[in-house]
């Protein structure tokens, strides 16, 4: 299957649109570089999550250094026609921090786990599939 | 349960209309409809505005069940460059369960 991304008009990130729990559209940033999926809390906030019950505390590596992020389940989370249940993520108040940005978070590469993508960065399409083990 | 909006009430609008409206502000949109990209809202409808995105989401939790989809967007106030977001996450080192 392949789903078209948007590449940004500014930076040429690749920017695609995700579902949270069925109801909650979210546009990310496809990160290769991320190890895990990382979104604004604010997001999680709407769609009914309680954030002062995270699941665990991770110590990510960005840009600016190590910063702590908060661990949380979504029950339900799809992209390119992927549906995962139970996807453990990491969460940061981008707010908090002052970051008004186009996307919401980050896809990182724990999402691909079992999978066969490819980017293709003529047409804008991603091609997934799943790998049968 | 009614909500304290400033909209009086949500209507179908195009994406251009509610950028001209709202510059600066975060707009939370109903039943968004997304060019070929995937991406770029078209049109959907306008549910509610404020410069606070967190007030939005505690405003509205639990009440939009009467929209299949929803989604925030930010309204950059034309004029203004995309700030850089120095959150760039890479590699989770350690993660300990609660």
């Amino acid at each position: 299957m392949s789903f078209p991304f948007k590449r940004g008009s500014e930076d040429g990130m690749i920017l695609v649109e995700v579902l949270l729990d069925s109801h909650t559209e979210m546009i990310v940033m496809l990160h290769t570089g991320a190890s895990v999926s990382t979104f604004d809390s604010t997001e999680l906030i709407v769609a009914g999550y309680d954030l002062s019950q995270p699941i665990g505390i991770a110590e990510v590596e960005t840009a600016i250094g190590i910063l702590q992020v908060e661990v949380f389940e979504l029950h339900e989370f799809t992209a390119f026609g992927i549906t995962k249940h139970n996807y453990r993520i990491q969460v940061y108040d981008f707010l908090a921090h002052g970051i008004l940005s186009e996307y919401q978070g980050m896809l990182g590469m724990d999402f691909f786990e079992g999978t066969k993508f490819c980017i293709d960065t003529v047409r804008n399409q991603i091609s997934i599939e799943p790998i049968l083990a | 349960m009614i909500i304290q909006t400033s909209i009086a009430e949500p209507k179908e609008l195009s994406m251009a209309e509610i950028k001209a409206d709202y510059p600066g502000e975060w707009v939370l949109i109903g039943n968004p409809v997304r060019d070929e990209n995937g991406v770029d809202i078209v049109l959907g409808i306008l549910i509610d505005h404020s410069r606070d995105k967190r007030e939005l989401a505690y405003r509205w939790r639990g009440n939009l069940a009467a929209y299949d989809k929803y989604t925030f967007k930010y309204i950059r106030e034309p004029g203004t460059v995309r700030q850089y977001n120095r959150f760039i996450p890479f590699v989770t080192r350690h993660t300990r369960m609660l």
